[in-house]
């Protein structure tokens, strides 16, 4: 139901550190969303390699491109969303290029509180406007907290001006019921810490936005029966046989996955979404087609792989 | 295998990777080998994982030192810090300040307040700050930095220019001319620079722009001491002789991806990288008939009722995937050591293999500083 849900909102905010697989799991929903007949979007942040471009074969700028029918992405590069957030800004437009051209001030919209956050926001409104729905691959989970806190910080900050009615818009469309925020952790500690801290600075900056989903990714679920688990690990602790080793392997993996899962229940009010670990052998195109079809059933099947 | 003469000779050994790839744990061990060697060494870490903070000794964040406990047969010493980078912005204003009064107008600055949090990049360049003062301070024979993860690789080291650029006293003048007007203080302003308010007065709104120049007034007065300490950071990143990078990742796609680009970039930025490690391979044991005999054997001598077939079955279907697991990252090395053998103009390439567990003890540490080093 989370997913469907998911993907009949309007704004999809992807976050998590980076090699969680956020930009696969965003090609993913985007793929979903586009299947299910709903103009869909797929957006990078200002990144320099476009994930985008390995999963879809495509070059993304920051001019939409069509990858497949009702699915297209984009690069949210800086310099060109800037710029079409001061000729949007600016009245006069004919003066854009001075300003941009202006050293002084590129170093100042380069270091200005909360600029990238305003240009960013912005450009996703005019996309959540274009399209049905909007799936972000955000940057890591700091920019992501910087980012949903910019509201706040702008209307603290300025009491007048466009930034200001900027601000107005950005703290309406994150509190939107059509947004949704997805922190995807993996089974490691230190992934899920920062997945624990994210979800927590949320809830502080952004109080409005509706409760995020995580999704556990890369998960291992359970080979070895309970009795067979503690034979491996308690009575065979003399046997160097490589069969050992690999069950040791295995049950690491499978005790990691559980370990992430009951943490992330018990320290965040969130719903936690298990995916499996798709191989590396199909390439990225191929693992987003698996990811979108594991999607897919974590919505029949309530609580696969939740068996940990 | 990594040469402990470059624990011996550098001051510092900076390591850079994407998260997740066990850079903490990579610079706390390549940190205790210098203590082996018998240096008195200094790893600063940022936000690492918890058991291995508390193996540190590190039961707080803080930027004070504590000394990690090591056997009596190392004769040099160890000391860890966890650098609290929204702590350092304070007291770097502190420490170029001129005097108190203009510290104390920056620091009860509003904008201030929310530019040191927002600032980009502000804690990159913080712990670039922090981590020159402890060079510097000459306590040390080597620090071992373990750089906070970041897929763009090298922000940290660019944080410091992107200040020092924006308080550029030029820049400053510039913004505060319209200040300056208000007072009496500038005469005419340039045509241009008219026009330029007009429009981030327009953007911005004005009183912002006022709060940002009386904000800038107070600046201007850091500027110097900001300056100095940049170009003393800048010195001693790029110094051959002192500092040593050294790229940790894991063997993913997306993290020796990340580091293929972090290698160039730290060509470009002639920054001197020492080599990589490739950590936590995977090690496979091929089965033959044997292990499967004897490991029968073992299961006849436990006490317990269990399917042996069904057990069997199982385990061969892990190890299975355990080798193709070992497979994939064995051929992503070999991908990556060809892509990378020109950048590292011959510099090494250690890898370490998967230890079993987390890595969170002094004794874990030692382990894995044997397959850095050789023993």
């Amino acid at each position: 139901m989370k997913i469907k849900e998911l993907l009949s909102s309007k704004l999809v905010l992807v976050s998590g550190k980076g090699g969680t697989g956020k930009s696969a799991i965003s090609a993913a929903l985007g793929t979903l969303g586009a299947k299910s007949g709903r103009d869909t979007i797929v957006v990078e942040v200002d990144v320099n390699r476009p994930a985008m471009n390995g999963i879809f074969g495509v070059d993304s700028q920051f001019t939409p491109k069509m990858v497949s029918a009702n699915l297209s992405v984009s690069n949210l590069d800086w310099a060109s969303s800037l710029t079409r957030w001061i000729v949007r800004t600016v009245p006069a437009g004919r003066l854009v290029k001075h300003l941009l051209s202006n050293k002084f001030i590129r170093a100042f919209l380069d270091v200005a509180p909360g600029n990238r956050e305003t240009v960013v926001l912005s450009e996703i409104g005019q996309l959540v406007e274009r399209y049905d729905l909007v799936i972000v691959d955000m940057p890591a989970s700091g920019h992501t907290i910087s980012l949903l806190d910019f509201p706040r910080t702008m209307l603290n900050l300025f009491s007048s001006g466009p930034i200001r009615r900027e601000g107005e818009r950005s703290a309406a469309l994150l509190s939107d019921a059509g947004t949704n925020l997805v922190l995807v952790a993996l089974s490691e500690e230190m992934v899920v810490n920062e997945t624990i801290e994210t979800h927590r600075r949320v809830h502080e900056v952004a109080s409005e936005l509706k409760e995020p989903l995580i999704f556990l990714n890369r998960s291992q679920d359970n080979l070895f029966s309970k009795n067979e688990a503690l034979i491996l690990s308690e009575h065979l602790t003399g046997s160097d046989s490589p069969l050992r080793t690999a069950g040791e392997w295995r049950l690491e993996l499978e005790a990691a996955t559980k370990s992430a899962h009951d943490r992330l229940e018990r320290e965040t009010s969130a719903s936690v979404i298990i995916l499996p670990e798709v191989t590396h052998k199909e390439g990225s195109s191929g693992i987003v087609s698996k990811l979108a079809d594991e999607l897919n059933n974590s919505d029949n099947h309530p609580g696969a792989g939740s068996s940990v | 295998m990594i040469s402990d003469q470059i624990v011996q000779d550098s001051k510092l050994i900076v390591c850079v990777g994407s998260g997740g790839v066990g850079k903490t744990s990579v610079s706390a061990s390549i940190a205790l080998r210098g203590a082996m060697l018998g240096q008195k060494v200094l790893v600063l870490t940022i936000d690492p994982a918890r058991r291995l903070a508390n193996s540190l000794g590190l039961s707080k964040i803080g930027n004070t030192e504590h000394r990690v406990l090591l056997d009596n047969d190392i004769s040099g010493e160890l000391s860890a810090m966890m650098l609290d980078t929204e702590q350092t912005f304070n007291s770097l204003i502190d420490k170029v300040a001129p005097d108190e009064a203009t510290r104390d107008a920056i620091r009860g600055n509003r904008i201030y307040q929310t530019l040191s949090n927002h600032f980009s990049g502000s804690q990159e360049y913080m712990a670039s700050e922090a981590l020159f003062d402890l060079v510097d301070s000459g306590r040390f024979d080597l620090v071992v930095l373990d750089t906070p993860p970041a897929k763009n690789a090298l922000n940290f080291l660019e944080a410091s220019s992107k200040l020092a650029r924006f308080l550029d006293p030029r820049v400053i003048k510039w913004f505060l001319v319209p200040y300056r007007e208000r007072r009496g203080i500038g005469k005419l302003m340039m045509g241009t620079s008219v026009l330029m308010f007009k429009l981030l007065g327009a953007i911005f709104g004005k009183e912002f722009l006022a709060e940002f120049s009386e904000f800038l007034i107070n600046f201007e007065k850091l500027y110097d001491g900001f300056q100095a300490r940049h170009e003393a950071v800048h010195e001693l990143l790029r110094s051959k002789d002192k500092t040593k990078f050294i790229a940790v990742c894991a063997a993913t796609d997306a993290s020796m991806d990340v580091t293929k680009h972090f290698i160039q970039e730290l060509l470009d930025k002639e920054l001197p990288l020492a080599g990589v490690v490739v950590n936590k391979m995977l090690q496979v044991v091929d089965l033959n008939s044997d292990h499967l005999e004897s490991f029968k054997l073992d299961l006849d001598a436990l006490d317990i009722a269990v399917h042996q077939e069904e057990l069997l079955r199982k385990l061969e279907q892990a190890h299975s995937e355990m080798k193709d697991q070992s497979d994939i990252e064995q051929d992503l090395l070999n991908e990556f050591k060809i892509s990378i053998s020109n950048s590292l103009n011959g510099g090494f390439i250690a890898k370490t293999p998967r230890i079993r567990g987390e890595v969170h003890d002094i004794k874990a540490l030692v382990n894995l500083s044997y397959f850095l080093f050789g023993n």
